[in-house]
């Protein structure tokens, strides 16, 4: 008696780790739609989403002024905070950081960086519809914050 | 015994999975420092086609504006200036004083400020905020003796509760297309000598002041955006309906620009950095407040006095300066920045008037109505502190 009370919670284990493990995997395909190509509403950058072991990270691939009015030179991250970036090109820089998909189409716990004003904030991406996201960054709590819409473009 | 065995089976299976997820983190680091160094073939974004379809809506800021609060903790401090009051009587503005009282004054009191975000979305900004303003007054010295009712009454109210403005008020910013928006505030506040722990001064309600403006504007680029429209606003002291005019612009090396709200405040803008601007300009404050008269009635003669006679009437001072100033702001840390603004306040108005049954009136720039009271407020030296934390 003893012992098929043993074996049914074995294979009830069993069960519970396979149900998780398939979650897992579905959570895993719908988690990688966030990796691509986007643009923000402004239409000034491009931003490349890729995943990096279990994370998903954005940099700038693209600028619709790549070129700095004043130096006349490729811009750089001028703004960061930390002097030792201020010479890092902004094309190439990763603006997204540490997303972790977390189910119901949204990827938290991240950061992005707005090399307008060198600030990073707390930051929440939620996928509207497969080519459209919203995106909020806030300070502290979500109420403190503003949202972009960023659509999906693809390599012609 | 079976269990037992399989046990440390399941233990190390667990171990397995933490140490390769951990492992995965470090390989993840390592992945990153590699692609810092890789070159990238960034021509290849060059041509895209667009996958998703999002509504452009126009954005509230242009680069470079000075950062928009969320919370703002200050403290204001007035110099040494003279009040100078008159007689009551029944005086159109700019009549001579025919027995004026001048007592020394410096003004000084907190200031907080909230504007939090209700919707912050691209089709809409909704914020709902409030706000608090004291004003201590500190009398240094005075001409006045003990026949000078006027100006005992009026400046023992001053002394004794000093100016309290608390206000609740919101904004809306509504994006009409890709480049044109429009704003509507209002906003109610309560000024006076209230005071909550005292009896005889306890706030009251129905002296709450409500302010509206609308406009309507157009962002052209990144840089510039205008808007016009109408306020209804006591910032001159009393009531009075204005037209509003906006105008942000920075400039193309993004080293300069303007940030007016005509009438209400205009300044030049020179960045430093993105972390430190300096603001030159002006800022026009004021508003409407209740004086309460407890001491005594105020008696206004028939055949001399145009108006009827008011019987014991509470006061309504109409206050309004024009603060000329400096405003250096700076990043303390993250979103904390500092503003530091030194200048001179310009009195514009300080005059009072006696309100009969206590309902307010309109005079606007062109109304006949009389004042009971003509005071003057000198030119002083002014200094504001305050720390802010400031929006994304």
């Amino acid at each position: 008696m003893n012992n098929s009370l043993k074996f049914s919670k074995q294979w009830i284990g069993i069960v519970l780790l396979s149900i998780s493990m398939f979650s897992f995997t579905q959570n895993d395909n719908n988690a990688d739609k966030l990796v691509g190509l986007w643009e923000p509403s402004n239409g000034r950058s491009r931003i490349k989403v890729e995943k990096i072991g279990t994370k998903y990270y954005g940099k700038i691939v693209w600028l619709k002024e790549p070129i700095d009015p004043v130096t006349q030179k490729a811009k750089l991250d001028k703004n960061n905070p930390d002097t030792s970036m201020r010479s890092v090109p902004l094309k190439g820089y990763r603006i997204l950081k540490d997303f972790i998909y977390n189910g119901k189409n949204e990827w938290s716990e991240g950061t992005i960086y707005d090399p307008e004003n060198g600030s990073t904030y707390s930051c929440v991406i939620n996928m509207k519809d497969d080519n459209v996201l919203n995106i909020r960054g806030f300070i502290g709590i979500k109420a403190l914050g503003r949202t972009d819409v960023w659509k999906k473009v693809t390599i012609k | 015994m079976n269990c037992w065995i399989k046990t440390p089976v399941l233990l190390f299976t667990i171990l397995t999975v933490h140490f390769n997820a951990w492992a995965q983190i470090e390989t993840d680091s390592v992945k990153l420092k590699q692609e810092e160094v890789e070159e990238e073939d960034f021509s290849q974004y060059e041509n895209v086609n667009s996958e998703g379809v999002i509504k452009l809506y126009c954005n509230p800021k242009i680069f470079d504006l000075s950062p928009n609060r969320f919370v703002s903790v200050g403290y204001d401090y007035i110099f040494n200036s003279k009040l100078t009051t008159s007689p009551y009587g029944f005086y159109q503005d700019g009549e001579p004083n025919p027995t004026p009282r001048t007592s020394k004054f410096s003004t000084h009191g907190l200031r907080v400020n909230a504007n939090i975000p209700v919707i912050s979305k691209t089709r809409l900004l909704w914020q709902l905020g409030g706000g608090y303003v004291r004003s201590i007054y500190q009398e240094n010295s005075s001409t006045a003796d003990s026949f000078s009712n006027a100006h005992n009454n009026f400046t023992g109210q001053l002394k004794s509760y000093g100016l309290t403005s608390t206000n609740l008020n919101t904004t809306l910013f509504i994006p009409t297309g890709e480049k044109t928006f429009a704003i509507v505030q209002a906003m109610g506040e309560l000024n006076g000598t209230y005071n909550l722990s005292n009896e005889t001064q306890k706030p009251d309600f129905t002296t709450i002041r409500s302010s509206v403006s609308a406009l309507y504007g157009k962002r052209p680029h990144d840089r510039f955006q205008w808007a016009v429209g109408l306020s209804r606003t006591y910032r001159a002291g009393e009531l009075n309906y204005i037209p509003v005019v906006m105008y942000n612009y920075t400039s193309a090396n993004r080293k300069w620009g303007t940030e007016i709200l005509f009438p209400a405040r205009a300044s030049y803008r020179r960045k430093f950095n993105s972390r430190s601007i300096l603001l030159a300009g002006y800022e026009l404050e004021g508003t409407s407040y209740r004086i309460y008269n407890t001491k005594e009635s105020v008696e206004l003669k028939p055949g001399i006095n145009p108006l009827p006679p008011v019987e014991k009437s509470d006061f309504e001072l109409r206050r309004s300066e024009l603060r000329f100033r400096l405003d250096y702001q700076r990043q303390l840390k993250g979103f904390v920045w500092m503003s530091v603004q030194a200048g001179v306040r310009y009195d514009l108005s300080y005059n009072v008037d006696a309100l009969d049954g206590g309902n307010d009136f309109f005079r606007g720039f062109f109304g006949s109505q009389r004042y009971l009271m003509l005071n003057q407020v000198g030119l002083a030296p002014y200094l504001n502190v305050s720390i802010n934390l400031v929006s994304p």
